[in-house]
């Protein structure tokens, strides 16, 4: 996964599995919004929430938002991240703040490092 | 109930009153300033994107195209940043109804208005498309936005055009445009962060 999180607070979000896999129908690249919950001695937390949606397949045909919500703590010197996401999938037209209407949250853990030109 | 600017609202939705009615001459006044100054104007002369800075963010737009009767509706995510760019992401990308599937677009926003929590922008987006046995040349899909937000209202509304050109195309050059074009409109709202 890549995730870009900008000055002015929008958030991007890459895939690998975007194509679809293990039955999971393929996705759009994610975008969204982020926010500081606290920073201290170059380290701190965010909590950022992403939409896509995904598309029909033969076997799951209705198309779906999908809402992901991070949270996050970073290290600036180490440059090292690590969070825990959890993903709610609805149909296209579902108000992303209605959670209720999502299906059963998955979630999962992650750890990355930040990108830059020199390490 | 689904927040304003969700689902089949828009325009019409919204006349609840006199705080409605300062919405819209508000909106008119701003749009008549960037009509006014995109006309007169030159690229140089273009607000800078600080005037806008209640636009900078992500948003949740619905667009309803009708075809023979049919209501298509389809759901996007913009961001606009800080930095002047912008960035598409649409539930139609994988190709429906006909049309090739299409890369998530990217390209640039400016200001072209703004007037006490209004903002008046232009934004253009450039994608790719992929190759189906129906239409087997990829192209350039270039998107033209333009729009107006209400931060007080949290009310974001649209028109967009979208033309081609072939992939090794100008997308800025209107001779390189494949004849026809699509136009819709969007409504949305900005997307926050939730408790």
């Amino acid at each position: 996964m890549l995730l870009t999180l900008t000055v002015g607070g929008n958030a991007l979000f890459t895939d690998s599995a975007q194509s679809g896999i293990y039955g999971y129908q393929p996705f759009t690249d994610a975008q969204c919004v982020w926010e500081c919950l606290g920073e201290a001695d170059g380290s701190g937390k965010v909590r950022v929430m992403l939409l896509d949606f995904t598309s029909s397949t033969a076997r799951e045909p209705e198309a779906k938002i999908a809402r992901m919500d991070f949270e996050a703590h970073y290290n600036m010197e180490s440059g090292e991240i690590t969070g825990d996401a959890i993903l709610r999938l609805a149909p296209l037209t579902v108000d992303p703040y209605d959670v209720e209407n999502f299906n059963a949250p998955r979630d999962y853990s992650f750890s990355g490092s930040r990108l830059g030109f020199s390490r | 109930m689904s927040p304003p600017g969700f689902f089949g609202g828009g325009i019409g939705v919204w006349f609840d009153g006199r705080r409605e009615m300062t919405r819209i001459f508000k909106l008119a006044a701003v749009l008549f300033a960037s009509v006014t100054a995109t006309s007169a104007a030159t690229a140089q002369d273009d607000l800078d994107l600080s005037a806008c800075i209640d636009a900078v963010g992500s948003y949740l737009l619905l667009r309803v195209e009708e075809d023979d009767g049919e209501e298509r509706l389809g759901r996007m995510v913009l961001s606009l940043t800080n930095g002047g760019h912008a960035f598409l992401t649409d539930s139609a990308q994988v190709g429906l109804y006909g049309q090739q599937p299409f890369t998530g677009g990217g390209g640039a926003w400016k200001c072209i208005g703004a007037e006490d929590g209004f903002a008046a922008i232009k934004a253009v987006i450039i994608d790719f498309t992929f190759s189906t046995p129906h239409d087997p040349q990829a192209k350039i899909k270039r998107l033209d936005l333009e729009a107006t937000y209400d931060a007080r209202q949290d009310v974001f509304e649209g028109k967009a055009v979208v033309r081609h050109t072939p992939l090794s195309g100008n997308p800025f050059d209107a001779v390189q445009m494949e004849d026809g074009k699509d136009e819709f409109s969007v409504t949305g709202r900005r997307i926050t962060v939730p408790d």
